[in-house]
């Protein structure tokens, strides 16, 4: 079947992930989609910092009634003029030490109230990611893989588990992508071995190699085997070349790419000759000969090589 | 004496809203502990899929 050409949005980026969360006041649901209405009632979403504000708005308004209240009775109970203006006074100064102070410890008592809500609210909060999760595998099913895509995404930010990252797997195996793609792939590594991510993260090497990171190459060669077994030996010389991307990687995964040097092409080799050859201070282990030896044998005609050929 | 009984509770008022304050910025922390927090809490037993 045919790969499907889409754009994605671009990802909405926060400085917390909490500030993702939306609620539909009418449906009194949570949502963590970049959707500004809500899809079942259309009315308008109200980000959580708003609505936490109001709250905290709310309050202090409640706290003020009290304080008029507590004031005026002291006032109206005053039993000679003197002590009315007296009670008046100390009300006012009382007021605005009162004001003053909350505005003084104005962010804990926001951070406070923030915490309160998410931890009360926090059954209804996965019952609208579920919420979203539905949605997104209505689009799966009705073949609507970016708005998908996109739906998975905001819930990978807050859910943290192999089944939304599977799931994301399969729907970007059925996306052409393309290297000006927002992709992740550290993000999408599951816990155990899985055909589908595999098979993802082999695309996104042949797209954007900056993505196949420390944790992804070790991925590979904890599976291996398996990777073998599904993707045959080229996939995993395919990483093992793509480990020589940098110098930590060569010395993290040094056996591993000594393991596929023979079968890594001129360009690759050569990449790992400069590095070697830059570094000369550094303890490459059996690396280093096994390099020097390979270009001896293949590659001492070679004038790209003839520097690193002694 | 009425002067006193009515300053004695705007205080007292006040010294209990000070404690309150200070409890809550003692017990506030970083707004990352937040998302952790949540992310935890919403990792735990979940079956979101």
């Amino acid at each position: 079947m045919a790969k499907q050409a889409v754009r994605f949005s671009k990802k909405k980026r926060t400085q917390y992930r909490f500030q993702k969360l939306k609620m539909c006041k009418k449906c009194n649901r949570y949502s963590v989609l970049n959707d500004e209405n809500c899809p079942k009632c259309a009315s308008e979403f109200v980000g959580i910092e708003s609505l936490v504000k109001s709250i905290f708005k709310n309050r202090l308004l409640t706290e003020s009634i009290w304080i008029l209240i507590i004031v005026c009775m002291g006032i109206v109970a005053a039993p000679t003029v003197e002590t009315l203006y007296y009670s008046l006074i100390a009300g006012v100064i009382f007021v605005i030490s009162y004001v003053l102070l909350t505005s003084i410890f104005m962010k804990s008592e926001y951070f406070i109230q923030l915490k309160k809500l998410l931890r009360v609210d926090f059954k209804k909060i996965q019952a609208g990611i579920q919420f979203d999760s539905d949605l997104a595998k209505e689009d799966v099913k009705q073949d609507q893989l970016a708005p998908a895509y996109e739906k998975l995404r905001e819930i990978g930010d807050f859910m943290d588990n192999d089944q939304v990252k599977i799931r994301r797997v399969m729907v970007l195996n059925e996306i052409a992508l393309r290297s000006d793609m927002e992709l992740e792939l550290e993000e999408l590594i599951p816990s155990s071995y899985d055909k589908d991510f595999v098979k993802y993260a082999l695309e996104v090497l042949k797209i954007n190699r900056t993505l196949i990171t420390k944790k992804c190459i070790a991925y590979f060669i904890h599976y291996r085997d398996a990777v073998v077994i599904d993707f045959g030996m080229d996939s995993l010389i395919s990483v093992a070349g793509t480990a020589l991307r940098m110098k930590l990687y060569i010395l993290e995964f040094s056996g591993f790419i000594e393991e596929f040097l023979d079968y890594f092409p001129k360009e690759r080799l050569l990449r790992l000759c400069n590095i070697v050859h830059a570094n000369p201070d550094v303890e490459w282990g059996s690396l280093e000969e096994k390099t020097k030896r390979l270009v001896a044998m293949k590659y001492h005609y070679d004038p790209d090589f003839k520097r690193f050929v002694s | 004496m009425y002067s006193i009984v009515f300053t004695s509770a705007l205080v007292l008022i006040l010294i209990w809203k000070i404690y309150k304050l200070f409890k809550n910025k003692r017990s506030s922390g970083h707004f990352e502990d937040i998302d952790d927090e949540l992310v935890i809490m919403l990792n735990e037993g979940d079956s979101i899929g």
